[in-house]
């Protein structure tokens, strides 16, 4: 059985986190990864970038904290609290949405009320 | 994934509630989901003000049209179905924009993900092994590495292609399945592997530079 160089090993490492490889493959795969500190460290590594990738958002969310909600937009507006990447909408365009499911439920006919 | 305001109640009891007029459930749907579809409409649209506007948009879509959603797959994918819509032609308006369709070639460049230098060339058994093992990487110690760190990946992120930038941030930070990707977004298994495989290689260089240059300095 071919066993995979280490630059062939790489490109397989997506399809192989995704279950993407057929029997005889993956187990190419993983005979070589076990054989191979250089591609053991990549795997590792791509594993550690997705967690941090992931905690991207659990942070963003952790900031999105409800006590902050009430004194989010100040005196200094919708975007002066945040960063101009902040992840929420402003405040009066998340007003005029939950208004719009509001009368969404009044209306007989949905409409677009902005 | 978002566990900060709690995870939404399941599709069915989500979909009654909206019909109903749930004004609860409504808002945490918008909060929760809200800040995943702003960072996916940031990779359409050049501009905070465009993505928000797509965001709003796509959330008056989902009032008007939750009545008539099929269920044909989750609330979620429906939305974000939506949204991706919405930011497509918006982006088709904006002539600062590149438009999808020819994003997509530049995106899928052919060869390696990993750069092809980091490997032995020749004919005899090492040729393609690596030259030099990648450096081990420090355990993140301390909020101001970590947050170094983030800011790092944010950038990353920021340089990649349109069409991987989607996939990595619809996967690896929103925490879509797969499937989910390629019904979201129209495209294959085999597409979403090479635009994530390709995503992920990149952003894995990018912290490998971080991190040397790191260690370098302490």
């Amino acid at each position: 059985m071919k066993r995979f160089s280490c630059d062939e090993a790489v490109e397989l490492t997506t399809a192989y986190l995704e279950n993407a490889l057929g029997p005889t493959a993956r187990s190419r795969f993983e005979s070589h990864l076990a054989a191979c500190e250089g591609c053991e460290r990549h795997l590792r590594q791509i594993k550690t970038t997705i967690g941090l990738l992931g905690g991207l958002t659990v942070e963003q969310s952790g900031q999105a904290g409800q006590s902050e909600q009430a004194e989010q937009h100040g005196p200094l507006g919708p975007h002066g609290a945040f960063p101009p990447d902040g992840d929420r909408l402003p405040t009066d365009m998340r007003a005029r949405l939950l208004k719009a499911f509001r009368e969404r439920r009044t209306s007989a006919e949905p409409r677009t009320p902005l | 994934m978002g566990t900060y305001l709690g995870e939404p109640p399941p599709d069915d009891v989500v979909v009654e509630a909206l019909r109903a007029g749930d004004e609860t459930v409504f808002a945490q749907l918008l909060d929760l989901w809200t800040p995943g579809m702003l960072r996916l409409a940031r990779s359409y649209l050049s501009t905070r003000d465009s993505a928000e506007e797509v965001v709003q948009d796509t959330w008056l879509a989902v009032i008007g049209n939750i009545d008539g959603f099929q269920r044909r797959s989750s609330v979620k994918t429906w939305v974000y179905r939506i949204l991706i819509n919405t930011a497509k032609k918006r982006q088709a308006r904006e002539s600062r924009t590149i438009p999808w369709s020819s994003a997509f070639n530049g995106d899928q460049p052919e060869g390696a993900a990993t750069d092809p230098s980091r490997f032995r060339r020749g004919t005899d058994l090492r040729s393609g092994g690596w030259k030099e093992l990648p450096a081990l990487w420090p355990t993140p110690e301390g909020e101001a590495l970590a947050a170094e760190a983030r800011d790092r990946l944010a950038t990353a992120l920021a340089g990649l292609p349109p069409r991987q930038r989607t996939v990595i941030t619809l996967r690896d930070v929103e925490g879509h399945t797969s499937e989910e990707v390629c019904e979201i977004l129209e495209i294959s298994a085999a597409n979403q592997r090479v635009l994530l495989h390709r995503a992920r290689a990149s952003v894995r260089g990018v912290m490998e530079d971080y991190f040397e240059a790191a260690s370098r300095s302490i």
